[in-house]
């Protein structure tokens, strides 16, 4: 499951970066400074998601933990109960009050 | 009292071997193929009582130290002999290890001891993936961004085996509950402010899961996550065992038995029980406080599922890969070029650059 995910996330990821290419040589609404600090950012993780799927495609060997495949049939629910306890909220600011 | 699983061909009388990609047994000689029935009704597959004793393959106990250069590694110090009817060859296997063909002779051999009592299954799956398969299958497999170019399958296999690997099969019932606090989240922004409010819960789930066959190998020589991954198996395949099916193949003895194994079944049944707990909880956190549980086995199976192993060297390291001898899936962990990744991961660093460049400039941070 983990392992899809990061491989699917990681294939999103790369067809973006190609994507985008084209797009962010005709963005001109940023000063060059902010992008290259942008970029930046997204460098060093961008290398690590890469890096990761690559290697997870490379290892196929796992510990099972789960064996749903094996259920019989569906999970039949002896009780249930779900009780209100209590509500909290909370507020922060956003915008500074002009 | 000894188990036959050499099967002589109706039509010219020559051994036959079980045949993974006609699924059935056939002759190499006069071509000839056919199904369990029709060996059992031309006599031609024994009941094990009406075998001869004295065709039997007897094993003696091997002094370890003349041996041990021999064998692989993967061979513990249990030793027994063969020495094949047809060639007069020794063939030296470990004591959990069936022998079912003489390496040297290619001739199916006959069982002794080792076969009988609780060797003997419940189950089979016989074998659908053919050998001339599997090395293209392993090419197909390994072909992967970070394999090293000179990773050239054909040359690093040392050892290629079809191999009948024992697993417990459990079937049993789990009965599971859970007390936990689910929350839901509700976030809105009025004026400058944004807002967030959660409801906590007391949650309570009960209930009772039923699983059929979970496997579990039962061999101590093989990984246990290697032969965890190459699951599932397509059980409507499953049938019942005859030795005839073993021909041709090596077949593995359990040295785990069913209470030793039964913890890691126990372990997967009693995990996806608590995921289907907490699947009928609508929450948007769910934090599990207790869980009690209770699996009640109520039985086991012993069953032989196919499988191809292959030992390979790569730069002097050995790795271990593994197929599925019915479905095809390969697993194992490839090596990985340390050069390859790293130029991989420049360029995702250099994509990721670009996403962030990208994002700045359209200011979405
Ligand atoms: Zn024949
Ligand atoms: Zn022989």
């Amino acid at each position: 499951m983990i392992r899809k995910f990061i491989r699917s996330l990681g294939f999103a990821f790369i067809s973006c970066s190609m994507f985008f290419t084209p797009i962010i040589a005709g963005a001109e609404s940023a000063t060059t400074g902010e992008m290259v600090s942008g970029g930046f950012i997204f460098a060093v993780p961008g290398g690590l998601i890469t890096g990761l799927v690559l290697v997870s495609m490379s290892r196929e060997k796992s510990k099972a933990t789960r064996a749903e495949q094996y259920m019989k049939s569906k999970l039949q629910l002896k009780g249930r109960n779900d009780t209100y306890l209590r509500t909290t909220t909370s507020k922060t600011k956003i915008k500074s009050d002009n | 009292m000894a188990v036959n699983i050499s099967y002589k061909c109706p039509t010219c009388g020559a051994e036959i071997f079980w045949n993974a990609e006609k699924n059935c047994w056939a002759c190499e000689y006069c071509g000839d193929s056919f199904t369990l029935e029709q060996l059992e009704a031309q006599g031609a597959a024994k009941a094990p009582e009406e075998i001869n004793k004295d065709n039997v393959e007897k094993h003696e106990e091997v002094d370890t130290d003349e041996y041990k250069s021999s064998t692989d590694g993967t061979v513990g110090s249990d030793l027994v002999k063969y020495t094949c009817s047809h060639c007069g060859a020794e063939i030296i296997t470990d004591r959990s290890t069936a022998a079912t063909i003489c390496v040297y002779c290619g001739n199916a051999v006959i069982m002794g001891e080792q076969i009988i009592d609780d060797f003997s299954p419940d189950y089979v799956i016989p074998f659908k993936v053919p050998k001339k398969d599997v090395m293209e299958a392993f090419r197909k497999f390994s072909k992967k961004p970070l394999t090293p170019k000179d990773f050239k399958c054909d040359q690093i296999v040392d050892k290629m085996q079809g191999v009948y690997i024992p697993f417990w099969l459990y079937s049993g019932v789990c009965s599971g509950s859970i007390n936990a606090e689910g929350v839901n989240v509700r976030t809105w922004t009025s004026g400058n402010y944004r807002h967030t409010e959660k409801k906590y819960y007391s949650v309570f789930r009960d209930g009772i899961l039923e699983f059929e066959r979970v496997p579990v190998d039962a061999s101590s020589k093989t990984e246990n996550d290697a032969m965890d991954s190459i699951e599932p198996f397509d059980y409507s395949e499953l049938t019942k065992f005859n030795p005839g099916y073993l021909s041709g193949y090596l077949a593995e003895r359990y040295d785990e038995n069913s209470d030793k194994c039964l913890l890691r079944a126990q372990e997967r049944i009693e995990n996806t029980t608590r995921d289907e707990l907490k699947k009928t909880c609508d929450y948007d956190t769910l934090n599990i406080h207790n869980y009690t549980k209770e699996t009640n086995i109520k039985d086991v199976k012993y069953a032989m599922l196919p499988t191809w192993l292959l030992y390979t060297t790569y730069k002097e390291k050995p790795y271990f890969f593994a197929m599925n001898g019915q479905t095809g899936k390969f697993i194992g962990n490839l090596p990985i070029d340390k050069v390859k990744l790293a130029i991989y991961s420049l360029l995702g660093c250099g994509g990721g650059f670009l996403i962030g460049a990208l994002a700045r400039a359209a200011g979405l941070f």
